[in-house]
């Protein structure tokens, strides 16, 4: 467990380097600098006169600092978000500011602040870094890596700070931002500041207003070519409906004559009294696809992994499903089914589900294996998203393709030679592995 | 980011080639720096190219480093300060004569600085090189008003750029004249209390550094009050060679002897120096008569400006590889010596007995007035005029031993009594100055002529440096006392006082004894005169250094040359991408009232503008927008048949905005 002075330690230090990028400007941060400098050179006031340099810059920091109090305005913000965007694509809000001030206000700046990405000590202390087993004993105690790497999962980049114009007294003005997500998930914003500096440009002093809000970021995506989904129509019974709800649910064609064997309930009885003889309501059972987008979650939640979710992100979004539905498969507390096409709504609640996928670590590959076969009788098709091709996929895979099942199977990997095709050896055209890195030119050339 | 003010670098240097005298340096520089505003020549430096002048100005400054500490020319650590501009200039010229200006801060980095991600994290090498310049202006250490007005010249033209424009102009220039009058005052307010405290230190020291020790008066600390404060700072090193010799047996190593006790500080009468002549080999001198035997004492000290006195020892008869321009001897054994080097390293050699030291005379068998009721009640008491010589020194150490004690404490005085009446009357405690002030009274009264000794006792000796080491808290005093015709040393003091001073050492003194061992290995190196001459060798290991570093900078440099529009090169702001022609197309539209806003972005102003006449052009614009911002943002930027893309589209876009009549929103 590590110590509670390692976890104040990271927290105190953190938070000094947060206060100084807000509150310093890099004209502050060189002043401060010639200040350690010179006060090293003028230590003997008779050898140099660098005592004089450091006299007239803390003098200057001092007043700076005596002006960063005087900022004192009450502001409104108001956030005008988009609900989506994308993992490493900028996206465009709109910001209004009112000044409560009776006063113009010019050269002040704007600075979003995110939600803290900081672990509590709680959580620090329950947390494991992948591959933190392979540190040594002294890192491991410590956790300094465990930090980084938990805020970094967590960190994104604020937009940066934008000069505002003038505000006019008691008026409101209205800019617009650029934000690039740098991962999937969700970007709170925390509160907005307005900062001003002071004459010299050292220091910012900060209005903090609260506004907060949130932004879900879709996983980054790649133009795929032109991918046909595997497999054919099968019957699903109840048709479209069914296909949606629980239940009996037909879709009524025409009337005949009644036939034995028959069910009672079919029978149309205003026509029977209309004929005077039995009449039963036929009715169209449907014929379409459904296909499974299976996504293995089943690693360390490493680039490996993000780069797999772009990739079932992206045949979410680039595949045509047309008259069939879209199956998304996934484990992650427990297995997850999500659907997709002919009214179910289009990809998009689907890529909202993926920009929030979680690696799972403590569940086997057999819970996925389970809930795909029960459902593969009624599957034309699966295109299959792995991590790796062990023994495990393997076997899967040969299941499937034993259930008479259609498959394209990825595998997204950092070493390609280290794949071996097993079962799809004999179908070298749907078994494509794609290695970190070049994953975008792979997709774009299918 | 913004770019430095024009010319302040300019202005920077001229100032310091000024006041450090290297007016040529200085305009040279300024010249070469600065005139890259006026050309349209620049060139394609990529980081790694700033990282490899980097590692060449490294090179120049170890050679310099080298230079100015081996030379012993009157050059010091303040002369490579006053140089760094021009060791640094290359660095300077070359981001000035460079496109993007940016140097990433891991360029400076000493290890890994290829590490971490692509993203440059960068910072324009102009602010930090201006204020390495004001630095080296200030180690010229020109001491008149001009530092101060060309420091705030500076200062107020580099905070111009960065001055809120939440505030009027007249409200910044009163602010800086109220910075620059208490800055100035406050330099008035720091040098006067630097002066207060160094003399203050200098005072509170003063006991237990060797300063130049006065071989006519000796003041103690006897009658002072509190507690006697003992440096361990290492002040010489003794080394004993001879036959039979234990290289750890202590030695007494003796400034000088005085004769005359006037209210607690003791005096010499009657001991001018007599200059020696050396042998004919120049360094060695004839202190004492008889023959050097075997042994010998290596003792190596720091002499002040190379005049003072030298350690001598009981029984020393030559002093030999001591290359001093003069040395003198008094009747009381102190050697003084003058025009010496100030790292002294020179061998005493002994003989059967002291003769180096004057006959007695009357006054070492005076005793003061005010002491000679206490001393004759006690020399009474203890009936040293019925003893021989030798029962009375055995005596007077018993006495002392069985009644007395050794402290550090001073008790101040009592009145007008003597601090040593005091001492054998009432307190019964102290340090040597009392001990050895007491015994010599005693002696004298019993008859024997007896000497206050003033020194130190190298007693500690050092495994690392296998010598014996004699720190300030060392320092001792004792008695000379003249019996069966010779001078020979006494000494009353309880020999638990080495212990108890060696309590007041600190934690450090383990460092501070290694830094010190360092540097008197440097020391050594540097004034050895012996037929190994070190400095060919490490000099042709520190080029064949530098060599090494060039070759490692120039390999892989290619200068691509680029010729850029010094009207976007003079903008106010440093932008990466800065040739992209989107910018021009941007001016063209703002001539016809279609200007972009400061913050809109690219996408949203070709929205904004759009009408039916601006419809061509924006359709042109539109899918040149991604390459321009990964022009400006992407780290690995466009390649070739990107940007030629995004010119000739934009060529085309400003050619259709051509025939756009004015009057857009």
């Amino acid at each position: 467990m590590p110590p509670a002075i390692a976890y104040k330690t990271y927290w105190l230090t953190s938070s000094l380097r947060h206060f100084a990028r807000e509150r310093i400007t890099s004209a502050g941060g060189m002043v401060i600098g010639c200040i350690i400098v010179s006060a090293l050179l003028g230590l003997d006031t008779n050898r140099t006169l660098a005592f004089q340099a450091f006299t007239l810059l803390t003098t200057l920091f001092f007043f700076a600092i005596l002006f960063s109090f005087s900022f004192k305005a009450r502001f409104g913000v108001n956030r005008d978000l988009p609900r989506f965007c994308t993992a490493g694509e900028p996206f465009k809000y709109r910001i209004t500011i009112r000044s409560f001030s009776d006063k113009a206000m010019d050269g002040l700046s704007l600075m979003e602040k995110l939600a803290d990405p900081r672990p509590s000590f709680a959580k620090f202390q329950t947390l494991r870094e992948p591959g933190e087993e392979q540190r040594n004993r002294f890192d491991t105690v410590f956790g300094f890596y465990r930090w980084n790497w938990y805020i970094e999962q967590r960190r994104n980049n604020p937009p940066p700070e934008r000069v505002l114009p003038l505000i006019p007294p008691g008026g409101e003005i209205t800019v617009d931002m650029e934000m690039t997500p740098l991962k999937r998930g969700v970007i709170r914003f925390d509160s907005t500041g307005i900062t001003r500096r002071d004459p010299f440009g050292l220091l910012r002093s900060l209005v903090n207003i609260k506004s907060g809000q949130s932004v879900v970021v879709l996983p980054n995506r790649y133009k795929t070519a032109d991918v046909r989904l595997p497999g054919v129509r099968k019957y699903n019974q109840g048709g479209v409906a069914l296909a949606s709800h629980v239940g009996d649910s037909e879709e009524f064609m025409s009337l005949r004559d009644y036939r034995a064997g028959d069910p009672l309930r079919k029978i149309h009885w205003a026509s029977w009294a209309k004929s005077g003889k039995p009449v039963v309501k036929e009715y169209q059972e449907e014929y379409f696809s459904r296909h499974a987008l299976i996504l293995d979650t089943f690693g360390d939640g490493g680039k490996i992994f993000e780069e797999a979710v772009s990739v079932a992100a992206s045949f979410v979004a680039s595949v045509d499903t047309g008259e069939s539905f879209l199956d998304l498969m996934f484990v992650g507390t427990k297995a997850y089914r999500f659907t997709s096409g002919r009214g179910m709504g289009g990809g998009e609640p689907m890529l909202e589900i993926l920009s929030s996928v979680k690696a799972c670590t403590d569940k086997h590959f057999s819970l996925l294996e389970k809930a795909v076969i029960e459902r593969a009788p009624i599957l034309s098709g699966c295109v299959c998203v792995f991590l790796q091709f062990d023994e495990e996929r393997q076997n899967f895979v040969k299941r499937l393709i034993g259930m008479g099942g259609q498959l394209r199977v990825f595998v997204v990997t950092d070493d390609e030679t280290k794949i071996d095709a097993g079962p799809m050896k004999s179908s070298p055209d749907r078994f494509t592995v794609l290695e970190y890195g070049s994953v975008k030119d792979r997709l774009s050339n299918l | 980011m913004k770019y430095p003010p024009q010319f302040l670098t300019g202005f920077a240097l001229l100032f310091w080639g000024w006041q450090t005298e290297m007016m040529i340096a200085g305009i040279a520089l300024a010249t070469i720096i600065e005139g890259a505003r006026f050309t349209q020549v620049k060139y394609d430096f990529k980081q790694r190219d700033f990282r490899n002048v980097w590692n060449l100005c490294g090179a120049i400054f170890i050679g310099v480093f080298f230079f100015v500490y081996t030379s012993g020319g009157g050059y010091d650590f303040l002369t490579i300060i006053k140089w760094l501009p021009m060791i640094f200039g290359l660095l300077a010229v070359v981001v000035s004569y460079s496109e993007s200006r940016i140097v990433d801060y891991r360029v400076f980095r000493l290890f890994y600085w290829e590490r971490a991600g692509k993203k440059i994290i960068g910072l324009d090498f102009t602010y930090p090189y201006i204020a390495t310049i004001i630095a080296a202006t200030s180690a010229a250490n020109v001491r008149d008003i001009w530092f101060y007005a060309g420091l705030c010249a500076v200062m107020t033209w580099a905070l111009w750029r960065f001055r809120s424009k939440s505030y009027p102009v007249w409200l910044w220039i009163l602010a800086l004249a109220i910075v620059i009058t208490a800055g100035f005052a406050g330099s008035v307010g720091l040098q006067m209390a630097d002066s207060y405290v160094t003399e203050r230190m200098v005072e509170y020291f003063a006991e237990s550094l060797r300063e130049d020790t006065d071989p006519f008066k000796t003041h103690t600390a006897m009658g002072q009050l509190g507690k006697l404060k003992l440096s361990e700072k290492i002040l010489a090193r003794v080394h004993r060679a001879g036959v039979k010799i234990n290289l750890a047996d202590p030695v007494l190593l003796i400034e000088s002897s005085y004769n005359t006790y006037r209210r607690t500080a003791w005096y010499t009468a009657r001991s001018a120096f007599k200059d020696l002549k050396p042998e004919k080999n120049g360094v060695t001198w004839r202190i004492g008569k008889g023959t050097p035997g075997p042994e010998r004492i290596a003792i190596t000290t720091e002499l002040k400006k190379g005049s003072g006195l030298a350690f001598s020892v009981e029984r020393a008869v030559t002093f030999e590889s001591l290359a001093a321009k003069k040395v003198g001897v008094n009747r009381m054994g102190a050697v003084k010596l003058t025009s010496a080097p100030e790292f002294l390293n020179y061998s005493v050699a002994l003989g059967k007995e002291s003769t180096n030291i004057g006959s007695p005379d009357h006054f070492d068998l005076a005793i003061p007035k005010n002491l000679e009721p206490v001393v004759g009640a006690i020399a009474k008491e203890l009936k040293l005029a019925t003893l021989r010589p030798e029962t009375v020194l055995a005596v007077v150490s018993r006495y002392f031993a069985e009644k007395y004690s050794y402290s550090l404490e001073l008790s101040g005085r009592r009145g007008k009594i003597d601090p040593v009446a005091d001492f054998l009357l009432r307190t019964k405690q102290g340090h040597c100055e009392f001990f050895a002030t007491a015994t010599v009274m005693l002696l004298r009264k019993a008859g024997l002529p007896a000497r206050y000794t003033v020194g130190y006792l190298a007693h500690e000796y050092s495994w690392l440096e296998k010598s014996i080491v004699v720190r300030g808290r060392d320092a001792h005093a004792w008695v000379s006392v003249y019996i069966g015709g010779k001078w020979r040393s006494f000494d009353t003091t309880p020999p638990s006082w080495v212990s108890a001073d060696a309590e007041n050492s600190t934690l450090l003194e383990p460092l501070k004894d290694l830094f010190s061992y360092i540097g008197w290995l440097i020391s050594t190196w540097r004034n050895s005169d012996s037929d190994t001459d070190y400095t060919l060798p490490i000099g042709v290991a520190l080029v064949l250094l530098m060599i090494y570093m060039v070759s490692r900078s120039m390999g892989g440099t290619k200068l691509n040359r680029t010729k850029i529009s010094s009207k976007e090169d003079q903008s106010g702001e440093i932008r990466s991408g800065a040739e992209s022609g989107l910018y021009k197309l941007e001016k063209k539209l703002a001539k016809t009232g279609r200007g972009r806003h400061p913050w809109e972005t690219y996408s949203a102003w070709i929205a904004r503008i759009e009408d039916n006449e601006t419809r061509p052009v924006i359709k042109c614009v539109q899918p040149l927008l991604d390459l321009h911002n990964r022009m400006r943002f992407d780290p690995t930027g466009i390649t070739e048949t990107e940007k030629k893309n995004l010119d000739e589209g934009v060529g085309a876009a400003i050619t259709l905005a051509g025939r756009i009549s004015d009057g857009g929103s």
